[in-house]
C-alpha cells in the first residue's frame, strides 16, 4: 500500500484538528478577557445521549461533544441584522405527532447552553375548550411579521429581519423588559441574575445569531438557529424531534422540511387546515399548526417517564380529563 | 423689592421656617433617612446580585417599581394641572397653595422614574435610550414626555418663585447666612419689581401654565399607552390614556390636599391655609372621585358585560376574595366612595376629615396601580404551567419594598428641603389682594 | 417505526444508507486487545453525478459498551486504486456526524482503467480505536438529462446508462425528480425507466425560482447495487421569478425607521414646547440685564 508518511498524516490531523476546535475557542485573549487556560479546550467527558436509529440501533452521542460543534462564533452584529438574502423562514409544527417528548426542549437549551430551568421553546398542554380532549403543543418564539416585541423596544435591541427572524442584540439591550411585557405569547425569558456560563462558552464572542452567551440583565429567546440556517442547516428543535413534528423552511421556495419528509408549504398548510395560533391578536406568526387531528400518540403517553416536576406542571388538566373518563 | 404690609406679615410669619432647623424637623430629617439607607442598601443588593433578588420573574416583568413609578408621575399632577388650571382661571384662593402644588409636581417628577431605572437590567447601557432611542416605542415617548415634563415643572416653580427670591434677597431682617442669600440674589434674577420685569414674568407664567397643562396630559397618556399599546386584558383599553390622566389629577389633589394639612400643622399656617382651601380641594376631589369612578365603572363594565374569555379570567382574579378581592374592593370604597361621601355630606366638609378622605385616597390609588400592573402579567394568554412558584405568582420581595419606601421617605425628606429653602405660601401673591393693599 | 424514527439519526444515517449499493463493509477481524482498543465500523458510499464527478463519502462509528457512537473530528485519507497502487485523493475530517466527504472530478482517475473503479479509505484510529480501512467500487453510469417544454408541459426526459466501456442503458430502475431547495429537495416525482433506460417527468409550473425563475432540476437513481448512486442535475427558468423588493424593509412600526406621520408629529410637538421653554429662558436673560 501506498501510504503517506506516518508523520505528515499526524501533523496535518493535528492541524486540522486545533483548526475545527480552534474555531470553537476563538477567544484569543484580545476578543475577551477569558482565563488564560481556556484556550486549552477540554472535552469532559459529560452525559451519554442515547438514541434509537431508524435500523433498530442504540446510537449514543456524548453531551459535551454536541456542545462544542455548534454555536461557535457568528456573524457580526451589523450583518447578523440583515437577515439572509431572499429568504423568508417558516415553521410548520404538526400537534397531531407531538407526544412530549420534549427532545426539542433539551436540544435548544444544550445548542444555547441554557441551563434546565429556561426554555426557549417549551410544550404546553393545551385544551381549548371544555370538551376538547387536550393535546401537546410544542411552543417557539412565533417570529411574527407584525412583532408587539420589536415594535415596543426603545433602543432596537430587538429587530426583525428580511429574511422573517425577530432576532435580539444581547450587547443592546437595556433590560426594560417592555418586549417581555408585550409579547402575547411569553416566549421571552430574563437573564435575572448572572447565567451561570463556562470559561470556556464565556470566552466566544457574542452574535445575535448564536445568541451564547447569556447576559445578565437582558432577554433571550428562541431564534430559529440562524446560524445553522445560514449553513442551509435546520434548527436544532426539528433535527432533534424524533417524530418529524416540526418543519422548517423557505416560505418564498414554498417548501418545508423536517429533515426526513420534504414537502410543499402551501399544500399542506391547505390540505391539514394549518392555522396559527391566535391568528385574531394580528401579529401574523411565522409558525404554523397543524390540527391534532388523527393522533398517533395518546396525551397521556406524554407524562410517561417524565419526571415528578414535570408532570406537576399540567396536573390540572389531564386530572380533570381523567375524572371525566 | 416693596413688599405692602400683608407681604411683612407673611414674611414674619414664615422667617422661622426657613432661618434654621428646629430640633424637631432635625429628627424628622434623621428618621427619614433611615429608610433611605435601607434603600441604599436595597439598591446595593439589586444591582450587585441582579434582579432576581426581586419579586420579578418571566411572566411578572414589573411589579412594585411600576406601580411606584405611575402613582409618583400620578401625583405629580398636583402642581401641573391643579395649579395650571388655577391659575389661568385666576382663582384668587389658589395663592397661598400653588407654591406646595408645583413643589409636589418637581420632586414627584424627580422620584417617579427612578422606579422605572429601577426596572432596567442593565442601567451600565442607559445611555442607548439616546444613542440608539427607536420612536416607535412607548418607553421612547415617556422619555422625551417626562423630560419634558420636568423641564416644565421646574420652570413654572422657578417662575412662581422668582419674586420671592427677590423678598428674601433684600429682607435685611432674615436671619439668614450670606451664602444663601447671595443665592437668593442669583436665583432673583436682579428682579426689581420693575413694571416690565412684573409683565414678563406674568407672561411667561401663562405661558407655561397654557402648556403645562397639555403637557401633563400628554405625559401621563404615554405612560398609559407603555400598557395600553400591549395586547393584554386589562391594558390594552382605549379608555387607558384618559383614565390614567384622571387618576393623575386625582391621586395628585388627594396628595396636595394632605401635604397642605401637614404644613398647616407643622408650621401653624392656619391663617394662610384655611378651611376654605380644603373644602374647595376637597369638592375639586369629589368631582374628580365622580369622574374616576365613572371610568372605573365603564372600564370593567365593559371588559365584565362582553366576557371576552382573556379579560375575563383578569377580572375573576380581581374579584375573588382569595386572590386580589380584598385590594380591590379596598382600591375602589376607598378610592372612589369614601372621598365622595365625606365631601358630598356638609357635616363631615372639616379640613380634618377631608384629609383622612385623602391620604385614604392615595393608598387606594396606589393600590389601583398595583392592581393594573401585577394581575395582568399574571395572566399570560398560554397557560404557565410552571412549577416555579415565584413564575407564576409575583409577591414583592423586601428589596422592592424597601425601595418604595425609600422613595416615599425621599419625597417627604425633598419636600422637607424646600421648606427650608423657601416658604411654603408665596409671599409675593398677596400683594393683588384686594381690600388689604396699601 | 413509519416516520416515528429519529431524525437526529436518520440524517446520519440517510448518509450511509443513501449509497449502500456500492458500500463496502470495512470491518476488519482484529481481535481486541487487553487495553480495549475499539474497532471502527466504517461505511463508504459513492455518488456520481453529471457524469463527470463523485462525490466519496465514508462514516465512521464505533460500538462501544453496546452503543454506536460517532467518531466525529477525525481525519480520513481516500485513495483511488489501480492495480493494487493506490493513489492518494485527498484527506478530510469526519463532520459532526461522523461523515467524512470529498468531491473528486472523473478527470482525476486514469481513463483506460475506471470500469469498476477502486477506491480506497483509511482512518488511523486514535488512541482508543483502532485504525481501518474500507474499499468501494463501483461502475460508471450517467444520467443524461434534458428539457423541453411539449404542449406547454414543462418536461424533463431523462435516459440512464451504463457509460463504462459500451453504452448499455439501465432498464426498470428507479428514478427519482427532485427540485433543489435550501434545506433539503423537495421530491416532484418518481418512476421505473423503460427498456431504453428512458423515463420523462412533468414538472409543475409553480415552483418558485430565483430572481430570473431559474430552478435546479434533479434527477437520481439511488443506491444501485453496481453504480452507486447515479445523480444529475439541470437548471431550467421554469420557477417563478422571485421578487426581491420583498427584501427592503419599509417604515414601520417593527422596523428600524418610525412612520412618516410619528416623525412628524414629534418634532411638531417637541419644537413647539421646547421653543416656549427656550422664548421664557430668554425672557429671564433679558431680565437679568434689566
Amino acid at each position: 500500500m501506498n501510504q503517506p508518511d506516518e508523520t505528515e498524516i499526524n501533523e496535518r490531523r493535528d492541524f486540522l484538528k486545533t483548526g475545527v476546535l480552534g474555531a470553537l475557542a476563538a477567544c484569543g485573549s484580545a476578543v475577551c478577557s477569558c482565563k488564560s487556560d481556556s484556550r486549552q479546550i477540554q472535552i469532559e467527558p459529560g452525559k451519554k445521549i442515547k438514541l434509537l436509529s431508524p435500523d433498530g440501533e442504540l446510537v449514543e452521542v456524548d453531551e459535551s461533544e454536541l456542545r462544542h460543534i455548534h454555536k461557535t462564533v457568528g456573524v457580526s452584529t451589523s450583518e447578523a441584522r440583515q437577515g439572509i438574502p431572499g429568504k423568508k423562514f417558516v415553521m410548520v409544527i404538526d400537534l397531531a405527532k407531538c407526544k412530549n417528548a420534549r427532545k426539542c426542549v433539551t436540544a435548544c437549551q444544550k445548542m444555547h447552553h441554557l441551563p434546565e430551568e429556561k426554555e426557549w421553546l417549551s410544550v404546553k398542554l393545551m385544551q381549548d375548550n371544555e370538551q376538547g380532549s387536550p393535546y401537546w403543543f410544542p411552543k417557539t418564539c412565533f417570529h411574527c411579521d407584525d412583532p408587539p416585541c420589536v415594535k415596543v423596544c426603545p433602543v432596537d435591541a430587538t429587530f426583525k429581519r428580511s429574511d422573517g427572524l425577530v432576532l435580539i442584540d444581547n450587547e443592546r439591550c437595556i433590560g426594560c423588559k417592555f418586549c417581555m411585557a408585550a409579547c402575547p405569547y411569553s416566549t421571552r425569558v430574563f437573564n435575572w441574575d448572572e447565567p451561570k456560563v463556562s470559561d470556556k462558552l464565556a470566552c466566544i464572542p457574542y452574535s445575535p445569531e448564536t445568541s451564547v452567551p447569556s447576559k445578565v440583565g437582558t432577554v433571550e429567546k428562541c431564534d430559529f438557529c440562524p446560524d445553522m440556517v445560514r449553513e442551509g442547516k435546520l434548527p436544532d428543535c426539528v433535527t432533534a424531534c424524533p417524530n418529524g413534528v416540526f418543519y422548517f423552511g423557505d416560505e418564498v421556495e414554498d417548501v418545508v422540511t423536517n429533515g426526513d419528509e420534504t414537502i410543499r408549504f402551501s399544500q399542506i398548510i391547505a390540505e391539514r387546515a394549518g392555522y396559527r395560533y391566535a391568528e385574531d391578536l394580528g401579529t401574523k406568526p411565522r409558525v404554523y399548526y397543524l390540527p391534532p387531528r388523527d393522533r398517533i400518540f395518546p396525551v397521556e403517553r406524554g407524562l410517561e417517564d417524565k419526571p415528578e416536576e414535570l408532570k406537576e406542571r399540567f396536573k390540572g388538566i389531564l386530572d380533570a380529563g381523567a375524572d371525566e373518563k | 423689592m416693596n413688599l405692602n404690609q400683608k407681604q411683612t406679615e407673611a414674611l414674619k410669619k414664615f422667617a422661622p421656617q426657613i432661618e434654621s432647623y428646629s430640633r424637631k424637623a432635625m429628627m424628622w430629617v434623621y428618621i427619614l433617612l433611615v429608610p433611605m439607607a435601607l434603600a441604599g442598601y436595597a439598591l446595593y443588593v439589586q444591582i450587585t446580585k441582579g434582579h432576581v433578588v426581586t419579586g420579578m420573574r418571566d411572566n411578572v416583568v414589573w411589579g412594585l417599581y411600576i406601580a411606584n413609578f405611575i402613582f409618583f408621575i400620578g401625583i405629580s399632577y398636583a402642581g401641573a394641572v391643579i395649579s395650571g388650571f388655577l391659575h389661568l382661571l385666576n382663582v384668587e384662593w389658589r395663592k397661598p397653595i400653588i407654591r406646595i402644588a408645583e413643589l409636589i409636581t418637581v420632586i414627584a417628577t424627580l422620584i417617579g422614574p427612578v422606579y422605572i431605572l429601577l426596572c432596567i437590567g442593565r442601567l451600565d447601557r442607559l445611555h442607548h435610550l439616546v444613542a440608539y432611542a427607536r420612536l416607535q416605542s412607548p418607553i421612547t415617548w415617556d422619555v422625551l414626555a417626562i423630560s419634558t415634563y420636568l423641564f416644565g415643572g421646574i420652570l413654572f416653580l422657578y417662575l412662581a418663585s422668582i419674586k420671592d427670591f427677590a423678598i428674601y434677597r433684600d429682607a435685611t431682617d432674615l436671619n439668614i447666612p450670606g451664602w444663601r442669600r447671595r443665592l437668593y440674589s442669583a436665583l432673583a434674577l436682579n428682579y426689581q419689581d420693575h413694571p416690565e420685569q412684573k409683565k414678563a414674568v406674568a407672561v411667561s407664567m401663562n405661558l407655561l401654565s397654557i402648556m403645562i397643562i397639555p403637557l401633563a396630559i400628554i405625559v401621563h397618556s404615554v405612560l398609559s399607552w407603555i400598557f395600553g399599546m400591549t395586547l393584554r386584558p386589562g391594558w390594552h383599553s382605549t379608555i387607558f390614556g384618559p383614565y390614567f390622566v384622571l387618576a393623575a389629577i386625582y391621586s395628585g389633589t388627594g396628595v396636595l390636599i394632605a401635604a397642605m394639612w401637614i404644613f398647616r400643622k407643622v408650621y401653624d399656617l392656619k391663617d394662610y391655609l384655611q378651611d376654605k382651601h380644603f373644602i374647595s380641594l376637597g369638592i375639586i376631589m369629589m368631582a374628580l372621585g365622580g369622574a374616576y369612578g365613572y371610568f372605573t365603572f365603564s372600564e370593567y363594565l365593559t371588559d365584565w358585560y362582553s366576557s371576552e374569555k382573556w379579560n375575563g379570567e383578569v377580572l375573576t382574579k380581581l374579584f375573588d376574595l382569595n386572590q386580589y378581592g380584598w385590594l380591590f374592593l379596598f382600591a375602589n370604597v376607598a378610592g372612589i366612595l369614601v372621598p365622595i361621601i365625606i365631601v358630598a355630606i356638609p357635616k363631615f366638609r372639616k379640613p380634618d376629615l377631608i384629609t383622612i378622605a385623602a391620604v385614604f385616597m392615595v393608598i387606594a390609588m396606589w393600590v389601583k396601580r398595583y392592581l393594573i400592573v401585577v394581575p395582568t402579567l399574571e395572566t399570560p394568554l398560554l397557560p404557565i404551567q410552571d412549577t416555579r412558584i415565584e413564575y407564576t405568582h409575583y409577591t414583592a420581595t423586601w428589596v422592592e419594598w424597601a425601595l418604595t419606601f425609600g422613595g416615599i421617605a425621599t419625597f417627604f425628606l425633598l419636600f422637607t428641603l424646600a421648606s427650608k429653602f423657601m416658604t411654603v405660601v408665596s409671599i409675593s401673591e398677596f400683594e393683588t389682594e384686594p381690600g388689604k393693599d396699601e | 417505526m413509519g416516520f416515528a424514527t429519529n431524525l437526529a439519526w436518520r440524517t446520519l444515517l440517510t448518509i450511509v444508507l443513501s449509497g449502500i449499493g456500492c458500500s463496502l463493509s470495512g470491518q476488519n477481524e482484529q481481535k481486541k486487545d487487553s487495553t480495549e482498543k475499539l474497532t471502527p465500523r466504517m461505511k463508504f458510499t459513492a455518488i456520481q453525478r453529471n457524469g463527470d464527478s463523485i462525490l466519496l463519502q465514508v462514516a465512521i462509528q464505533v460500538r462501544r459498551e453496546g452503543v454506536l457512537q460517532l467518531v466525529d473530528y477525525e481525519p480520513v485519507a481516500f485513495f483511488y486504486l489501480k492495480d493494487s497502487i493506490a493513489l492518494s485523493l485527498g484527506a478530510t475530517l469526519t463532520n459532526d456526524k461522523g461523515v467524512a466527504s470529498l468531491w473528486i472530478a472523473e478527470t482525476t482517475l486514469l481513463k483506460e482503467d475506471h470500469n469498476p473503479s477502486l477506491f480506497k479509505v483509511t482512518f488511523n484510529g486514535t488512541e482508543d480505536i483502532y485504525g481501518d480501512e474500507a474499499e468501494a467500487s463501483f461502475k460508471k453510469a450517467e444520467i443524461k438529462i434534458s428539457a423541453e417544454e411539449i404542449d406547454s408541459i414543462y418536461t424533463i426526459k431523462l435516459k440512464l446508462f451504463a457509460s463504462g466501456d459500451e453504452i448499455l442503458p439501465l432498464a426498470a430502475t428507479d428514478v427519482v425528480f427532485y427540485v433543489k431547495r435550501y434545506f433539503a429537495n423537495l421530491k416532484l416525482g418518481e418512476g421505473t425507466t423503460d427498456e431504453s433506460g428512458e423515463i420523462s417527468f412533468e414538472c409543475p409550473r409553480d415552483i418558485p425560482g430565483d430572481r430570473f425563475g431559474n430552478i435546479i432540476l434533479i434527477a437520481q437513481a439511488e443506491d444501485l447495487e453496481e453504480f452507486g448512486t447515479v445523480s444529475s442535475t439541470i437548471t431550467q427558468p421554469w420557477g417563478v421569478p422571485l421578487n426581491l423588493t420583498d427584501d427592503k424593509i419599509s417604515r414601520a412600526l417593527w422596523s428600524h425607521a418610525p412612520p412618516i406621520w410619528m416623525l412628524t408629529v414629534f418634532i411638531v410637538l417637541m419644537s413647539v414646547v421646547w421653543g416656549h421653554y427656550f422664548v421664557i429662558i430668554y425672557k429671564f436673560i433679558k431680565l437679568r440685564k434689566q
